[in-house]
Formats: C-alpha cells, sequence, structure tokens
C-alpha cells in the first residue's frame, strides 16, 4: 500500500496554511513532517483521515494504492490514526481494547489468539486481562499501537506519539514503532516538531507556510 | 444512516415539550375569557376575570403565592451562594456533593409531610423538648407549620430548592476558572469572600439565570406542597386555581381559567422583575469592582455556611427519620419524645392501598426516565455531529426553550390540555399521562445530561470509529458506556421527576390514575398519622432505591476499572 498527497492544502477562510504538500508514503517507510506548533501539521493529519475541524477547506487529492480517498467517509477510509493521548478505552482491559478493532464476525477464540498473538509483539504476553489504569506510559502506548494495527489499517498517521514518553522510553519505544510498521510494510505519515522522532525514511519541514 | 436518524430528535423533542405547552396556555385562556364549548360557554366575556378580581380570598392568596416563591427563591440563591464560597475547599462541601443526588431524589411532598411531622404544634421537635425544656404538657396553642403568611412554605421550599440551586450552581463553576480566579485574588490580598462576590458569583448569576427561573415559577405554582406545608383558609393562588378547577359547581372552572392566567402573568412579571434585578446587581457590583476594598464587614454571614449544608441535610434526614417513627408507631401521645407502643399494622394497610399505585408509578417513572434518556440523549449527539460539521456552530440557539414546560406554571397550561385531550376523546390513558410526565421530565434531563456529555473528550469516539469502521459500534461499545455513570444518574433523576408529578397526573389522567404522589397528598391533609408516614415513606423509598441502584450499577460494572473510578 502507498500512500500519496497530491498538492494537499489546508485553508482557512480562502487562506492556506501551508504551500500544498506533494508526498508519496512507501510501504513499511515512516515519512515526517516537521515544523513549529501551530504551523497546521495535526490539520494536515485530520484532512488526510477525514475528520477536519469544518472551520477548515482541504484542497488537493489523498490516493492509497492510487485510488482516491476523499470521498469517503472518516470510517471508511481505514487510516489509523495515533495521538499523543494513548486513546485507551478505560472501561475495557487490554484484552478488550485490543480485541475491539478486530472485526466483529471472527469467533471468540481466534479472537483471544490474535490478541495473545498481537501482545507477544510488544512483549506484554499475559497483560490481556490487566486493567489498562494499572499500565506504565510505555506500556499504554504500545498497546495503543498495537490496536491500531489489528484494526489493519492500510496507513498509519502518527500525530506527536512519542512527545509524553520520557527520554529513556521514547527512544526504545519509537524504535519499536518503526521497525514494526517496516515489518506489516504499512506506510505512516508522522508529524512531530521534534527532530529526534525523525525515523531513517524522508522529513519534509513545514515552517512560515512554506513546505519543503 | 446515524446522522439522518439524529436529525429527527430535536423536532420530536420539541414536539414532546413545547408544543403541547402551547396548546394547554391557548386551552386554558379561552376558557379564561368565557368560551368553553364543552360546557355550552361560546361567548367571550370579563365577568370571569370581575369574580376573580372581586373574590375575597384572591388578594391574599396571591401575597402567600409573592411570599413564598420570591422568599424561597431568593434564600435558596443566598444559602446556595454562601454554601459554595465557604465552604469550596473544604471536606463540607464534598460531602454536601455526594449527598446532592439524595436530595434531590426526596419527592417534594414527601419531604414536606416529614417537615409537618417535625414542626408541627404536637411535631417530634416539639415533643423532644416538652415538657423539660418548655413546661408543655399539652401541644401549644401556635404552629410553625401552615401559617397564615406562608412563612413555613417559604421555608421549606428554601430547604428543597436549594440543593438544585447548589447543583446547577457546581455544573456552572466547571466552565469558570474558579480556583485560579481565587488564587489571582488572594494573592492582590482579597479576602475569599470578597474574591467570591467581585469575580465568581459575578460570572455565575447569568450562567444561573434559567434554573433560578425555574425555581422561582416553581415556587408561585406548586400546588402539592402548599396544599401540606401552606397556609389554608386561603391557601396560595395557585391552590385556589386547583380547587376552582376541581369544584364540583363545573363552571368554576371558568374563573379557574382567569387564575390561571393571572398565574402565568404572575410569573412572566417576576421572571422579568428578576431579571432586571440581576442586571441592577450586576451594574452596581461593577462599580464596585476597582473600589479596591478586600474585605467586608459582611462576612459575618459567611461564617455559619456550614452549619447550612448540615441545615440540608439534617432537616432531610429528621424529616426521614420521623416518618419512620410513625410509621411504626401504635400510640404516640404528646409530649413522649418516642412513641409508645410499636406495630407494622399500617404498613399492611398502606401496601394493600398503595400497591396498585406503586406499580404504576414504578412503571411510568421508569418509561418517562428512558424515554427522555432517548430523546436528550439524541438531541446531544445531533449537536455533536453539527458541531463536528458545520463551521461556526456554536450550539442551540433555541436552548432555553428546553426551559419553557419548567418556568410555565403547570396549571397554566395543564388544564387547556386537558380541555383539548376531552375534545379528542384522549384524555384519561396512560399513554398520555406519560407524555404529560415526560414533558417536566425530559428539561431536567436535558439539564443535567447536557454538561458530563459536551464534555466528553470525543476524540475516544472518532478513534473507535477509525478502529471499527462504522458509526454506532463507538457509540454503544465506547462513548455510552463510559458515559454510563452520568446517564444512570439522569435515568434515575427522570424518574424522581416522574414520580414527584402531581398536577399533571391529576388533570392529564382525568382523576383516574392514582399514583404514589396523589395518594400521599390526599391523604397529607387529614389522614392518619401513622398511614401518612407510610404512605410518604413509601413515595421517598422509591426513587432512592432506584438512585441507589443508578449508583452501583455503573460502580459494579467498572469495579476493576480504575480509569473509571476517577473519571466518576
Amino acid at each position: 500500500m502507498v500512500l500519496e498527497l497530491d498538492r494537499v492544502t489546508v485553508s482557512i477562510n480562502n487562506t492556506p496554511l501551508f504551500d500544498p504538500v506533494t508526498l508519496r508514503v512507501e510501504p513499511g517507510q515512516v515519512t515526517t513532517v516537521m515544523g513549529p506548533s501551530g504551523c497546521g501539521k495535526s490539520t494536515l493529519l485530520a484532512a488526510i483521515v477525514g475528520d477536519l475541524n469544518p472551520v477548515f477547506s482541504l484542497q488537493g487529492d489523498v490516493r492509497l494504492d492510487d485510488q482516491s480517498v476523499l470521498t469517503l467517509p472518516m470510517q471508511r477510509r481505514r487510516i489509523g490514526l495515533l495521538y499523543q493521548d494513548d486513546l485507551l478505552f478505560p472501561h475495557m482491559n487490554v484484552g478488550q481494547n485490543l480485541g475491539f478493532a478486530l472485526a466483529s464476525s471472527l469467533p471468540r477464540r481466534e479472537r483471544l489468539a490474535r490478541v495473545e498473538e498481537y501482545l507477544a509483539l510488544a512483549g506484554l504476553e499475559g497483560y490481556a486481562e490487566r486493567d489498562v489504569a494499572s499500565l506504565s506510559g510505555g506500556q499504554r502506548a504500545r498497546v495503543s499501537l498495537l490496536r491500531t494495527l489489528m484494526a489493519e489499517p492500510r496507513a498509519v498517521l502518527l500525530d506527536e506519539p512519542f512527545s509524553k514518553l520520557d527520554t529513556a522510553m521514547r527512544d526504545q519505544f519509537r524504535d519499536w514503532v518503526f521497525s514494526t510498521l517496516q515489518e506489516r510494510a504499512v506506510p505512516a505519515l508522522q508529524v512531530t516538531h521534534d527532530k529526534e522522532d525523525c525515523g531513517d525514511g524522508p522529513v519534509y519541514l513545514i515552517q512560515e507556510g512554506r513546505f519543503a | 444512516m446515524v446522522r439522518r436518524i439524529l436529525r429527527g430528535f430535536p423536532p420530536v423533542t420539541a414536539a414532546v415539550f413545547i408544543l403541547p405547552v402551547v396548546v394547554g396556555l391557548v386551552g386554558t385562556w379561552l376558557p379564561a375569557f368565557g368560551y368553553l364549548p364543552v360546557l355550552g360557554q361560546t361567548s367571550l366575556t370579563l365577568a370571569h376575570w370581575q369574580f376573580l378580581f372581586e373574590h375575597p380570598s384572591v388578594p391574599t392568596a396571591t401575597r402567600h403565592t409573592l411570599v413564598s416563591a420570591w422568599g424561597s427563591t431568593l434564600l435558596s440563591l443566598l444559602l446556595a451562594l454562601t454554601i459554595l464560597a465557604l465552604t469550596w475547599r473544604s471536606r463540607t462541601l464534598r460531602w454536601l456533593r455526594r449527598s446532592l443526588s439524595g436530595l434531590l431524589a426526596i419527592p417534594h411532598a414527601a419531604f414536606a409531610i416529614g417537615i409537618v411531622a417535625l414542626l408541627a404544634p404536637s411535631g417530634w421537635i416539639i415533643k423532644l423538648l416538652s415538657p423539660d425544656l418548655t413546661g408543655w404538657e399539652l401541644p401549644p396553642g401556635f404552629s410553625l407549620v401552615r401559617d397564615p403568611m406562608a412563612l413555613s412554605l417559604m421555608a421549606v421550599l428554601t430547604l428543597k430548592e436549594t440543593p438544585f440551586v447548589i447543583f446547577m450552581a457546581l455544573a456552572a463553576l466547571q466552565q469558570l476558572q474558579v480556583e485560579k480566579s481565587l488564587r489571582m485574588a488572594r494573592s492582590l490580598g482579597y479576602s475569599e469572600f470578597m474574591a467570591w462576590r467581585r469575580i465568581i458569583i459575578p460570572q455565575l448569576l447569568p450562567m444561573l439565570r434559567l434554573p433560578l427561573f425555574a425555581v422561582l415559577a416553581y415556587g408561585i405554582s406548586v400546588v402539592d406542597m402548599a396544599m401540606i406545608v401552606g397556609p389554608s383558609a386561603p391557601g396560595t393562588l395557585a391552590v385556589l386555581v386547583d380547587r376552582w378547577f376541581n369544584h364540583p359547581d363545573i363552571f368554576r372552572r371558568l374563573p379557574g381559567s382567569a387564575g390561571a392566567t393571572l398565574l402565568l402573568l404572575i410569573t412572566v412579571v417576576s421572571l422579568m422583575l428578576w431579571w432586571l434585578l440581576e442586571k441592577l446587581w450586576l451594574t452596581w457590583s461593577r462599580r464596585a469592582w476597582s473600589s479596591g476594598q478586600r474585605h467586608t464587614a459582611l462576612s459575618w454571614f459567611a461564617r455559619p455556611a456550614e452549619g447550612f449544608s448540615l441545615l440540608l441535610i439534617g432537616s432531610a434526614l429528621a424529616a426521614f427519620a420521623v416518618l419512620i417513627l410513625w410509621s411504626f408507631a401504635f400510640r404516640w401521645g404528646f409530649p413522649d419524645a418516642l412513641p409508645e407502643s410499636w406495630s407494622t399494622r399500617f404498613w399492611g394497610r398502606g401496601w394493600t392501598r398503595l400497591e396498585q399505585p406503586f406499580w404504576l408509578t414504578l412503571w411510568t417513572g421508569l418509561a418517562a426516565a428512558v424515554i427522555g434518556l432517548v430523546l436528550v440523549v439524541g438531541c446531544l449527539e445531533h449537536e455533536v455531529t453539527l458541531r463536528r460539521r458545520r463551521p461556526g456552530y456554536t450550539g442551540p440557539k433555541l436552548f432555553w426553550l428546553i426551559y419553557v414546560p419548567l418556568i410555565v406554571p403547570q396549571i397554566a397550561f395543564l388544564f387547556g390540555i386537558q380541555v383539548v385531550l376531552v375534545w379528542f376523546n384522549l384524555d384519561g390513558r396512560w399513554l398520555t399521562l406519560l407524555w404529560s410526565h415526560l414533558m417536566f421530565v425530559v428539561p431536567y434531563l436535558f439539564l443535567s445530561l447536557s454538561g458530563p456529555y459536551r464534555s466528553f473528550d470525543d476524540r475516544y469516539a472518532r478513534q473507535a470509529m477509525l478502529l471499527r469502521g462504522n458509526e454506532w459500534c463507538p457509540l454503544w461499545r465506547v462513548k455510552w458506556p463510559m458515559l454510563l455513570r452520568p446517564l444512570c444518574y439522569v435515568t434515575a433523576l427522570g424518574f424522581a421527576v416522574s414520580l414527584a408529578q402531581y398536577l399533571p397526573t391529576q388533570y392529564v389522567g382525568s382523576g383516574r390514575f392514582a399514583t404514589l404522589t396523589t395518594e400521599t397528598v390526599s391523604i397529607a391533609g387529614g389522614g392518619d398519622r401513622r398511614l401518612v408516614g407510610v404512605y410518604a415513606l413509601i413515595q421517598w423509598l422509591l426513587p432512592m432505591v432506584i438512585y441507589t441502584l443508578a449508583l452501583l450499577v455503573p460502580a459494579w460494572f467498572f469495579r476493576h476499572r480504575q480509569g473509571m473510578k476517577l473519571q466518576g
């Protein structure tokens, strides 16, 4: 799966927030868009996922494997989004949070097996029954990414997902996220203001409305 | 699909609680001017207004209405603000906050009966003090309740309405930066009391306008409480009008309609006056903002704030206790502090008479609460959708309309509704009874649920939508379970509101339906005290059980979920 942005820009009152963005994210690649707070990075992700605040308007095209997704409602675009906050559902345990992302038609036994399989990927074997409130920040972040991946998204958007983690955990988790996305060949677009978070993939910069 | 369904909720909800009020008002105004074809009255006349103004009881009844309604609204506001300002950071407020749902659940009629049992000449308080402290071997000749000035009605209304004002104020204060403002004021040398007066209250008061309108309008139009604790011969204007509407001489319904319309006029003028006074106070206090005065001699008034909180909770507990004593008493003479002998026979007798009303109350209350909940959640979810889709959408502009059934006196439109229902042969049916309860349940549900629903972090629902790829699942599996606590709470509140309805049950039910409230009110005037105690307790206990369930269900569901406990 390839994610393409073709001359995408977001405007408010006919004033574009940044120059048109054209980029291509290959399967397993993590592309980073950097920029200071308020430059429109998160708005760009909201536009791609289909959750743009109605005061903004989107120009250009967003394609997945050459198919435009802009005509689809957000729930049918099959794009995963990872925020700064993990947004784990507090009324569900870890296994239920992960199982939520699976298709409801899947038999129970298979669901449980898939949950365990994914938990093992993150070194969280046996955590399925745990209350999410009892997890550490790093564990929560990992469960959140696992949940996004379990929905088998065609692309993943990362909205500063490492910014709330402490330095030691941050490097470890970032490496794990990038390698997991690479293994699964999911294209990922990350926005951040911290260059430490950039991976090996291409890095773009939005500054004072310029895209470079 | 979801959006299309949600779009239907606001018009349906408006139809449920605004249209009937308009229809009912017209149905009351026409008889006030002599037009009531059912009684063969088809010519317009002012004779009924003349009858009304010449009736010797009307001036006194109007005075009783104004004293009790205005007095209780002002005192409720004063008490609520004092309690909030002076106990803001104390354990007392946390304690009071936890007790609020219980206090709000108490039916007005049962509470009034309990207070009468406490304060009557042969009430528990005088019994406890006699004869050692008072020297009275017989009940005294004066009475603290049903006084001719309507002061006891004002006091009981104050005790009952203050928790509601505190509840609404707490919800409004969530939108203000109270802590930051207080810290800033303290750093500038202002006392806590002055900080509230100068900074918080001027912001809070306009936000409390509509709830206070509801309190004032309720005070003007209340019938059940006024019949139990208010003055008699004459009572309040609402009681007088209610008597005319139920008079054996059916033509009394015509001056009754004029009286109901007068009550509406009094309400409209009162609400306008309240609004004017609020503006004047704000203008006056604005001048004082920059006076530099950091302390006030008035703060002595605030010192007993904790005592006021205790009074609210204590009066409810004492009323409850005396009802229990009466319900199990066999002989209880004056001045014995406790019954001489005990019996459960009145429970048996009371239950036999109340069994049918009990089930009717239960099913009607549950149906009204659940239907009301569906309507309100649908409207609020529709609002969320609009916020996400319409640029610059700031919320429903006609929000104040939901208060219409609460700020228009019930008696001013219920008779009209009864006339229309009789016309279409729809009166006295359970479905119309349910619908009449919904008119009052829906606004209260909207008021209580809109805060938690609007402040829900909708990113959870959007994340769920991205994960599951459909629109219903995030609501069923994520948003509503996460909101289970407030949803259960408002369902219990809706039940309590339905249970407390007296006039709608009487008028729309055409007297064919007996609920716990109608039975309790009817026996309260002259029934055996022990039986009255049983009736009032059953009326009190039923919403308490529902409230307890509403607290226990989410607590049980989320007993292993620390994150949900923190949210609650």
